[in-house]
């Protein structure tokens, strides 16, 4: 018994090696595509180089795509955890009529396919972009209308604002009621309570979703691609698609080399946090409606 | 402060988890809610806290209605079974967070935070979070946090049932010696009566909502109202028998059953029910003894013997009647046996079969 035990215990870490394989190689090959001419299958059989690389410092265009890419990532991050955070308390905490049936259409429009959306949504972006002021010509972001990173950065909230709500909401209910009444007859008001006093306790989960949030920015694709034209002044996701579907004939060496130049930040950004986005799935879920 | 309830009652959806209670705590008074789980005594706290609103009814402090007032404005502090610790804040912190919130100034803060943990004994820990600290130490601070505020009343949710036995009796103890200390009025919501009976001036009994009495520790054991009551306070809980009551030629007797009959001492007579002569006798296991057969009251048939320390309880068979009663050491009857039991009917107790009311004691 012992002895089978001992056998099936790699059994887990065995089966998901053989199926990352595949994964694994396609990573191996565009990596070593990057520092070669040609490649013949898996094995490099041009000249190895650095060419495909210049674009780091030749390319200025690369690093105002980088800089908008941080932009997207960093206002989903701020702002989903802000609205998740506010939204969720109330969720958790008061009753007021609807709250249930507000609760389960967030998760029904988590489950809907967001692509249905686009169309409309690209009706609602044009008609913000006529809105004075906010619509465009704001700074860094554009403005929120359509053809703006600040449209992208509303759209990107709102999709995933139904799982950050019930995340959230997830870490609230686990705070003890006993928490709160101390701090109410201490003489907190209740938004003073919810920043001070409850905020503090979910921070675990605020590091998760917000990390989640901009790593979800960092390599979003459709939303960007839909809703921005000008996709060489868009983020970098955009210009790998442009890069690989262009006119000319595509330089493989070039896309691979800026698609881990894509890579890199958000691997160490996930070294670097894993410890805290895995709350999501341990004890963050926790707490029903 | 006097603090008074008129007629409270919360409701929570359609069902009423405080019904009608009214008492009042005298100024420098400790007030035991006392109640099994689930019977209202926190929502009761929470209402004079002012965390529930009451949906009917008001509550008082010397007289003035504080029903619409915030829970700051109530000159409260609030003791929680859980502590409550704000857990990204040190000791320190904690105690002082009311009045940072107010405003003081940092030297006032400081002074009082030394005043209150002194008169604790928790000077050495004020820069620990509540996670560094064990549960008699967090309930330490969580007591100074409620003192610091000066408060007219003082409120306690089950504080200590978190607690080990032994630090449950000197937490006790101490409570009760601040408190008087202070003279700060207090309404104490425990489960424990042996809590409730030694540390209250008063106890208001809770069951389902509602108040079945509010009285002195030693009035509800001695004199109790309703067999409710009577049976819930005490440990082991009384013995209740249903008996007759013969008054007829000269002196009065408690008939069995099974015929046994034991004389009632004119001192203690009952008086009778609205119909026939059929009550509840009741007798606490410290006033039933174990006694030779030729002197006893009634012969039984020994069940059950446990031994409780410094006690046994022998639990007996009387003609189908379950009586317990406590021996003292070394007094231990084998497992079927007969034996003879005294009941000391002097300190016996009697009930309306159908009212449950006492009908030896006014209500
Ligand atoms: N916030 C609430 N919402 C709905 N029901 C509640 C709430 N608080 C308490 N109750 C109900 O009211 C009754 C009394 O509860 P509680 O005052 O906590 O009892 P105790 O403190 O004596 O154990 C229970 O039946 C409980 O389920
Ligand atoms: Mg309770």
């Amino acid at each position: 018994m012992i002895k089978r035990d001992a056998l099936l215990k790699p059994l887990p870490l065995v089966s998901i090696a053989i199926l990352s394989i595949p994964i694994f190689v396609g990573y191996l090959w565009v990596f070593m595509r990057t520092f070669t001419t040609r490649m013949y299958g898996m094995s490099p059989v041009g000249e190895l180089t650095l060419r495909n690389w210049t674009f780091i410092v030749t390319d200025p265009l690369l690093w105002h795509l980088t800089l908008n890419t941080f932009v997207l990532a960093m206002g989903l991050t701020v702002g989903i955890v802000l609205v998740s955070c506010s939204a969720a308390y109330p969720l958790s905490r008061m009753s007021f009529p609807g709250r249930k049936g507000f609760l389960a259409l967030t998760l029904v429009l988590h489950a809907f396919p967001s692509v249905v959306l686009l169309i409309a949504i690209f009706v609602v972006l044009n008609y913000l972009s006529r809105v004075p002021l906010i619509g465009r010509g704001l700074p860094l972001i554009g403005g929120v209308g359509y053809n703006t990173l600040g449209g992208v950065i509303l759209v990107s909230i709102a999709f995933l604002l139904p799982l950050g709500v019930w995340l959230m909401k997830g870490f609230f209910d686990n705070i003890s009621w006993d928490l709160e009444r101390a701090a109410l007859i201490d003489g907190c008001s209740r938004f003073r309570t919810w920043r001070q006093i409850l905020v503090p306790q979910i921070r675990p989960g605020i590091a998760a979703l917000g990390i989640f949030a901009f790593m979800h920015g960092w390599s979003s694709f459709i939303i960007p691609y839909t809703f921005m034209v000008d996709q060489q002044t868009a983020v970098i996701s955009t210009y790998l698609n442009l890069l690989a579907s262009g006119e000319q004939l595509m330089d493989y060496g070039v896309v691979s080399a800026v698609a881990l130049f894509q890579l890199v930040p958000i691997l160490a950004f996930y070294v670097f946090t894993q410890k805290y986005l895995l709350t999501i799935f341990g004890g963050g879920m926790k707490g029903g409606t | 402060m006097k603090m008074e309830l008129v007629n409270l009652s919360k409701k929570f959806g359609d069902v009423y988890a405080v019904k009608n209670v009214s008492l009042a705590a005298e100024d420098g008074e400790l007030v035991a809610l006392l109640g099994p789980s689930g019977c209202g005594k926190t929502t009761t706290l929470l209402s004079i806290a002012g965390v529930y609103r009451p949906t009917e009814g008001e509550i008082l402090f010397n007289g003035l209605c504080v029903n619409k007032m915030q829970p700051k404005e109530r000159d409260i502090g609030m003791v929680f079974q859980s502590y409550a610790l704000y857990p990204h804040m040190n000791a320190y912190q904690n105690i002082v967070f009311s009045l940072v919130l107010r405003k003081r100034p940092k030297d006032e803060m400081e002074r009082a935070a030394k005043r209150v943990s002194e008169m604790l004994g928790i000077g050495h820990l004020l820069k620990r979070k509540a996670a560094e600290l064990s549960g008699g130490q967090q309930q330490r601070v969580a007591l100074a946090r409620a003192l610091i505020k000066e408060p007219k009343l003082l409120l306690f949710d089950e504080p200590l049932s978190n607690l080990d036995a032994r630090l449950r009796l000197s937490m006790r103890e101490e409570i009760k010696r601040l408190q008087v200390q202070l003279g700060i009025t207090s309404i104490y919501v425990t489960h424990d009566q042996v809590e409730a009976m030694t540390m209250a001036d008063r106890v208001a009994v809770m069951h389902d909502g509602e108040l079945l009495a509010y009285v002195p520790p030693e009035e509800l054991h001695e004199r109790p109202r309703t067999e409710f009551i009577a049976t819930f306070i005490g440990s082991p809980s009384m013995n209740l028998a249903d008996v007759t009551v013969d008054n007829t030629g000269g002196s009065a007797h408690a008939v069995l059953k099974n015929g046994v009959s034991v004389k009632i001492p004119k001192e203690r007579l009952p008086r009778m029910p609205q119909r026939g002569n059929a009550v509840r006798l009741g007798i606490r296991p410290e006033d039933v003894s174990v006694v030779a057969e030729r002197s006893a009251d009634v012969q039984a048939r020994v069940t059950f013997v446990e031994s409780l320390g410094r006690e046994n309880l022998v639990v007996c068979d009387v003609g189908g009647q379950r009586i317990q009663c406590l021996t003292g050491p070394g007094q231990k009857p084998p497992l079927d046996s007969t034996v003879g039991l005294k009941l000391d009917m002097s300190r016996a107790h009697y009930f309306d079969p159908e009212s449950q009311v006492s009908l030896l004691w006014e209500n």
